[in-house]
């Protein structure tokens, strides 16, 4: 028998609770499929398995502190069984022939389509919304809490359940206390000129219905991730005395919650997503760090992170890097400045980016580089646009 | 659609997107996004849902004219 142990969203992460289970014994579940809904100080996440298996027994109860690396879901599976499972939704467990090894913690990156999350199911659930007829709006069709409120609008989403603000405040100090202590930053900054990208998405988003408007936020986003790409040794991580590069570009973005916490799950591929593309994610992502249905693989599978502090009206931010990542990119507040044109001083629109990364890895020559492929890229937003 | 109809659909789009927003706080004069604490992600929704709900685009070029409350009744009074 497989398990599926209790997952760590950080180093600073001892326990979690599973407060309910999205599978039944004997279920057949495909690869990404969410099938717990894990509570922890960073709010609700929903679990994950990485390849198709069958569900065999729960290992613990519901509601409970579990320490993180305790196994709490035993699953067996392998390919031929999985053929014969899949085959027969319904059935019951099928016995493997070849013992499988237990393994670490089951990670998928997909995220599973045209569904609700358990966060949505677990509010229609408790509300007695019936999900069938609800027209998502979510990525792929997905069912928001948003949906929800729209068809139950006398009722109010719930404040994020499994939230706890001192926890947070505990997580978030162990993280950046650790980051302090090992890792050497080092801080560069460069002031960006985004008029082109600004002008281009002012005429692009004049012909679009509203809702489908494309925020400044995203031509940076969608910069920095082809930076990231380009300059690979600020995507990755470092572990045991040694930085290894990530393959893929996940973009971490630093979401400050009202209710004072801060999350940073990942946008995956960011670097291969056209404006559009990433504007959906960045709503969906944005929404359910707020409202709850956050996805284990989008916790822990950052590969460098953005934070953009220009919201909060501040022209800087030097961040403090999430480790194990070697960066974060800061983004400050998108100001009309003087600037000097081919000799004339004319209006831009400019930010401030900002990189810490860590010395270990890189040195500022390569940062100052690196920041500079992001000015390049927001001087052509056509391209930089994917095609749109 | 009176001055005062306007302003309660506001705040009630605001609600829907903040449920913690404390409107009580806000003057009709308050930058929005600051009293509230708003993010852009959050100003970019109210637009969305005022646009829909009166009918008046609200083209990204005027965004800085919606800023208060006040001042989004009036461009919704004046461009519909």
């Amino acid at each position: 028998m497989k398990t599926l142990t209790m997952p760590s969203f950080g180093a600073d992460m001892e326990t979690g609770k599973v407060v309910e289970w999205c599978v039944h014994k004997g279920d057949a579940v495909k690869k990404g499929a969410t099938v717990a809904l894990i509570e922890t100080a960073k709010g609700l996440i929903d679990m994950e398995v990485f390849e198709d298996c069958i569900v065999e027994d729960f290992l613990v109860p519901l509601d409970e502190e579990i320490d993180v690396g305790r196994p709490i879901l035993g699953l067996q599976g392998n390919a031929e069984t999985e053929a014969i499972a899949l085959n027969n939704i319904e059935t019951t467990p099928v016995e493997s022939e070849q013992k499988v090894q237990q393994t670490e913690s089951m990670v998928a990156v997909k995220r599973i389509e045209g569904i609700a999350s358990p966060a949505v199911r677990l509010f229609a659930q408790k509300n007695q919304i019936a999900l069938d007829g609800i027209t998502g709006t979510g990525v792929d069709g997905a069912i928001c809490l948003a949906d929800l409120q729209r068809e139950k609008p006398e009722q109010k989403v719930p404040a994020k359940a499994g939230f706890d603000a001192d926890m947070m405040r505990k997580a978030i100090a162990a993280v950046v206390t650790k980051s302090k202590r090992d890792i050497p930053h080092y801080y560069l900054q460069l002031d960006v000129d985004l008029t082109e990208a600004e002008n281009w998405l002012i005429e692009t988003n004049a012909a679009r219905e509203v809702e489908n408007r494309i925020m400044i936020n995203v031509p940076i986003m969608a910069a920095v991730a082809k930076a990231l790409h380009k300059n690979p040794d600020f995507n990755g991580f470092y572990q045991n005395d040694r930085f290894q590069h990530a393959p893929d570009v996940h973009l971490g973005l630093a979401i400050r919650l009202r209710n004072k916490g801060l999350m940073a799950p990942a946008i995956h591929n960011a670097d291969k997503l056209s404006f559009s593309e990433l504007m959906a994610k960045f709503k969906d992502v944005v929404e359910r760090a707020k409202l709850g249905g956050l996805k284990q693989s989008e916790m822990q599978d950052a590969t460098a992170t953005l934070s953009n502090i220009g919201d909060r009206g501040s022209d800087v931010i030097f961040g403090v890097i999430f480790p194990p990542q070697v960066a974060i990119i800061g983004v400050g507040k998108v100001n009309q400045k003087a600037c000097v044109v081919q000799g004339e001083i004319v209006p831009r629109t400019v930010v401030n980016i900002s990189l810490a990364a860590d010395h270990r890895v890189t040195d500022g020559q390569m940062g100052a580089r690196f920041l500079n492929d992001i000015q390049k890229l927001l001087n052509k937003p056509a391209k930089l646009a994917g095609g749109e | 659609m009176n001055r005062n109809e306007l302003q309660s659909l506001i705040k009630t789009v605001i609600v829907d997107i903040a449920p913690d927003a404390e409107l009580d706080e806000l003057s009709p004069d308050d930058d929005m996004r600051d009293e509230l604490d708003l993010d852009s992600m959050d100003f970019f929704n109210i637009i969305i849902a005022v646009s829909k709900k009166t009918g008046v685009n609200i083209p990204e070029s005027d965004y800085a004219q919606v800023l208060t409350l006040d001042a989004m009744c009036s461009y919704v009074e004046t461009h519909r």
